[in-house]
């Protein structure tokens, strides 16, 4: 078990630099998120850690040893792929001993060890089966135990829930965090799903073309997102484009195109800017209160979904916000006019990308 | 034909099957069974073939030593040729199959290009290259590696590299499907949990290509042991393969009965193989 | 670094070893273009001397020019039905509830397994007691019956690719069972057809096990023609005709890789 510190790696294809100077560190027994849409280079990230991929520029350290150079199958990492990539022609055992086989290990110990990884993964009684006898969520413990088993420096996990359907996916994804904190392995988890990011990770990383966007707590991440592109990626909020008109201590005017001025909190200089309105702050009220925003709205949809529902409201100047109620006050139907309100507090301000 | 027959037809397909299987029935089947009495007459010289019921033509050709000689050959000629495919054709195989260079479609069309050039043809070119006067013999000559030409035609050695040549390009086209459609995660898998290229190829590579081996050696050992354009030309009149023999046998000797019977143990061993093969293709494909 | 440059060397010995073996593969075609443009009067790599009088000797030939005549109207009648043939079966195959399919499918491959020369013995036979030896119809069938392996499976591979949904989308706007074929399946499925039919006209072009049991006397095919030819002996001649082939052979090729992705189907 290690660390791992990432200083300005780069990697080009052609033209293209699909990871474009990342930095990033990762405490012993830290689990972090990698997260951003299909493209962004996390993939390429972390095929790079495991020493799958070799990097144009940067260098790449676990427990403080510079591994940059070290290929792949001395660098001793557990990873998990997105196909789990089983050995066909080879039972579980047979799967998860490979790694100790490779390693020298005694065959003695190799049978205790392999009984022990499978039993953590609650998979005993199935060592003698093939991979394709094995459901997904069987195979994904396989794949799992397989990387734990060798007792690896890092786990690295690429998007190991997307061939999983959602039931077992919410199963499978508190197992592992489970496991996680049990053996207390540091982990590199890349995804595409931002709620798996949040849920999962004590440390989230957003990257979009290449580029770290925002590295921060789950918390911090949705609270303050740095960018348009985080605020949008995580939570899908409400991006209101615009250009600041004065400032009153924390709190900042922004003027949007249409005329109408908007009031949210951020640190901001002058010029063009992005006011962030998260779609669960919005309130919904048959008249105007008292609220620092407040704007005239229709209801252009409604959508119920049980425990929320989702409304397109449309304000008086064209502008559509995507509203977030509890389902339980959900009596709006299309069509409705209401007030559409919320706090400056609820409101931050982020640079125009 | 009535409403209902004609739906019929058309739903079970046998109206359009129809053609094509009445082709293979009429041209196919019929005159493999009509040969199938013919290698159980006896063979009257000069005459042609006789009245009666015999099993000399399959006995002679299992016992006699003449017989068993050629057979022999043909096998070991089938053996060798694919073993020689098969460790020439996995790297080549191998290399077309992975790499990522755009010249990829124009190196595999040079693979297809001698499966498309007329069989005589590249069989011609060989008789060029190991003639006495070939290629092969000047070059070592000039070399001074030799002094009298080495016998390279109208023996085993010719054929071996003659046909190896010739269906070298059936293996790589087998095994570049077969490699191609190995998931390249299992490999990064292995390397990830500490193989090195050795283990990673041996232990996983080669084991998930091991279908596509028994495919391309299955075919170019069929070929091989049915080859008659090439072990003609490189084999003269006097060094005889199965299918060569059953040539003679027919249009010089005219001894169809003898001839009829080497065809169908020729068959049975072709056939006789395929599907064996495919039983086992079956097994491996369900699982251990 | 040194594991590096190990992978490196040992990619580089990879692709030096297959650059070997294609150039073992073009070897012998490569000896025949030679020794077509040699001066003696017989077969000598690298050539002496340097004329084209060989190639002047083969189209001065009569027999030679019927023979490639009486193979190219072959191989074509032969590529034409076997596709037709071919898209008939491989459609009931793909799209009808044939009862006992894998026998029928199992039926239309065998020719491939069969060994030409037996094949061929057996239609010598055949072809005697009906009285089709010799006839260009009897040539025509059994060049049918081992090409339509290939057309079937070709056709039937592509028919894989073409979505039944598609045909009956077209039938739901109006559109017969025929127009519905022609409209939404056969575009789906044309360059199936085309490989099926390069392999059909290559095969039926080729042949000799089969062809030389069952010629008549007045017209040979090409390969059989050479064939007998080289059993009499050879010379230069028969390599300026082989060059011309490979000519050929190279610019069906390059042309069939431009218009179907040859290299995908083989």
């Amino acid at each position: 078990m290690s660390d791992l510190r990432l200083e300005r790696l780069v990697k080009r294809y052609g033209s293209l630099a699909a990871v474009d100077g990342i930095s990033l560190s990762l405490g012993e027994g830290g689990f972090l998120s990698l997260v951003g849409p299909s493209g962004c280079g996390k993939t390429t990230v972390l095929r790079m850690v495991a020493g799958l991929i070799e990097p144009d520029g940067g260098r790449i350290y676990v427990g403080g040893d510079d591994v940059t150079d070290v290929p792949v199958h001395k660098r001793n990492l557990g990873l998990v792929f997105q196909s789990y990539a089983l050995f066909p022609h080879m039972t579980v055992a047979e799967n998860v001993a490979f790694g100790l086989h490779r390693r020298g290990v005694p065959r003695a110990d190799v049978e205790t060890r392999v009984a022990k990884a499978l039993a953590l993964v609650r998979l005993d009684g199935l060592a003698e089966r093939a991979p394709r006898q094995l459901s997904g969520g069987q195979q994904q413990r396989t794949a799992l135990a397989r990387a734990l088993v060798v007792e690896p420096r890092l786990l690295l996990l690429d998007e190991p829930f997307s061939n999983l359907d959602a039931l077992l996916r919410d199963e499978m994804r508190i197992e592992i965090k489970r496991l996680q904190q049990e053996v207390g392995i540091t982990t590199l988890f890349v995804t595409h799903d931002q709620g798996e990011a949040l849920g999962m990770a004590d440390q989230v990383a957003v990257m979009n073309r290449g580029r770290l966007e925002q590295l921060a707590a789950p918390r911090d991440l949705y609270r303050a997102p740095s960018s348009a592109f985080v605020a949008h990626f995580i939570g899908r909020a409400n991006l209101l484009r615009g250009e600041v008109r004065g400032r009153r201590g924390e709190e900042v005017t922004v003027g949007l195109p249409t005329g109408a001025a908007v009031r949210a909190c951020g640190e901001i200089g002058d010029g063009r800017c992005c006011v962030v309105v998260r779609q669960e702050n919005v309130r919904l009220v048959p008249a105007a209160t008292t609220a620092d925003n407040s704007f005239a709205a229709r209801i252009v949809v409604a959508a119920f979904a049980g425990a929320t529902a989702q409304y397109v409201v449309r304000l008086d100047d064209g502008t559509e916000l995507q509203v977030q109620v509890p389902g339980a006050r959900a009596d709006l139907g299309p069509g409705a006019t209401v007030v559409a309100e919320w706090d400056a507090t609820d409101a931050s301000v982020v640079p125009d990308a | 034909m009535t409403a209902g027959l004609r739906k019929r037809l058309d739903r079970n397909g046998l109206g359009l099957l129809s053609p094509p299987l009445l082709l293979l029935l009429v041209i196919f089947l019929a005159p493999l069974l009509a040969m199938l009495p013919t290698s159980f007459q006896p063979y009257i010289p000069g005459k042609g073939i006789g009245e009666g019921f015999t099993l000399e033509h399959y006995a002679k050709a299992l016992t006699d030593s003449y017989y068993l000689e050629i057979i022999g050959r043909t096998l070991a000629l089938g053996v060798i040729v694919t073993l020689t495919c098969l460790v020439l054709g996995y790297p080549l195989a191998f290399f077309l199959a992975r790499t990522e260079s755009r010249w990829r479609p124009w190196l595999m069309l040079l693979v297809i290009f001698p499966l498309l050039l007329n069989l005589v043809v590249r069989t011609f070119g060989w008789i060029a290259l190991l003639a006495n006067r070939g290629l092969v013999n000047d070059t070592l000559k000039a070399l001074g590696l030799i002094e009298t030409p080495i016998k390279l035609l109208f023996n085993f050695g010719g054929l071996l590299i003659a046909l190896s040549h010739i269906f070298l390009p059936f293996m790589v086209l087998v095994l570049v499907g077969v490699i191609r459609n190995l998931p390249r995660d299992v490999e990064d898998a292995a390397r990830t949990l500490g193989a090195g290229w050795a283990a990673t190829f041996f232990r996983v590579t080669l084991p998930l290509s091991l279908p596509g081996i028994l495919a391309g050696s299955i075919l170019v050992f069929v070929l091989t042991v049915s080859a008659l354009v090439t072990p003609r030309l490189l084999g003269g009149p006097t060094y005889k393969v199965m299918s060569t023999l059953i040539y003679d046998q027919f249009l010089q000797l005219l001894n169809w009965p003898a001839g009829a019977a080497l065809s169908f143990i020729l068959t049975a061993i072709a056939v006789g193989l395929i599907s064996l093969s495919s039983g086992m293709a079956r097994r491996m494909g369900a699982g251990t | 670094m040194s594991a590096r440059a190990a992978e490196r060397w040992r990619a580089r010995g990879l692709a030096g070893f297959a650059g070997l073996m294609l150039a073992f593969l073009m070897l012998p075609v490569v000896v025949v273009v030679l020794a077509s443009f040699t001066t003696t009067s017989y077969l000598t790599i690298p050539p002496k001397g340097l004329t084209l009088r060989w190639y002047g000797q083969v189209f001065a030939d009569a027999e030679y020019i019927d023979a490639l005549w009486f193979s190219l109207v072959l191989a074509i009648v032969v590529t034409v039905v076997s596709i037709v043939l071919g898209t008939m079966a491989a459609y009931a195959l793909a799209r009808r509830q044939v009862p006992a399919a894998p026998a029928v499918s199992g039926l239309l491959m065998s020719p491939l397994a069969f060994p030409g020369v037996v094949i061929g013995v057996a239609l010598l036979q055949y072809y005697t007691l009906t009285g089709l030896r010799g006839s260009f119809a009897g040539l025509l069938l059994a060049h049918l019956v081992i090409t339509l392996p290939y057309t079937v499976r070709t056709i039937l591979a592509s028919m894989a690719g073409a979505d039944p949904e598609i045909e009956a989308a077209a039938r739901v706007l109006g559109a017969n069972p025929w127009v519905a074929f022609w409209k939404a399946t056969l575009p789906v499925i044309r360059p199936g057809m085309m490989a099926g039919g390069l392999f059909a006209f290559i095969t039926s072009f080729d042949n000799v096990p089969v062809t030389i049991f069952i010629l008549g006397t007045r017209h040979t095919t090409l390969p059989v023609k050479i064939f007998t030819a080289i059993e009499y002996g050879v010379d230069p001649s028969i390599a300026a005709l082989s060059t011309l082939l490979i000519a050929g052979t190279a610019v069906f090729l390059v042309a069939a890789e431009r218009w179907v992705g040859f290299h995908r189907f083989a």
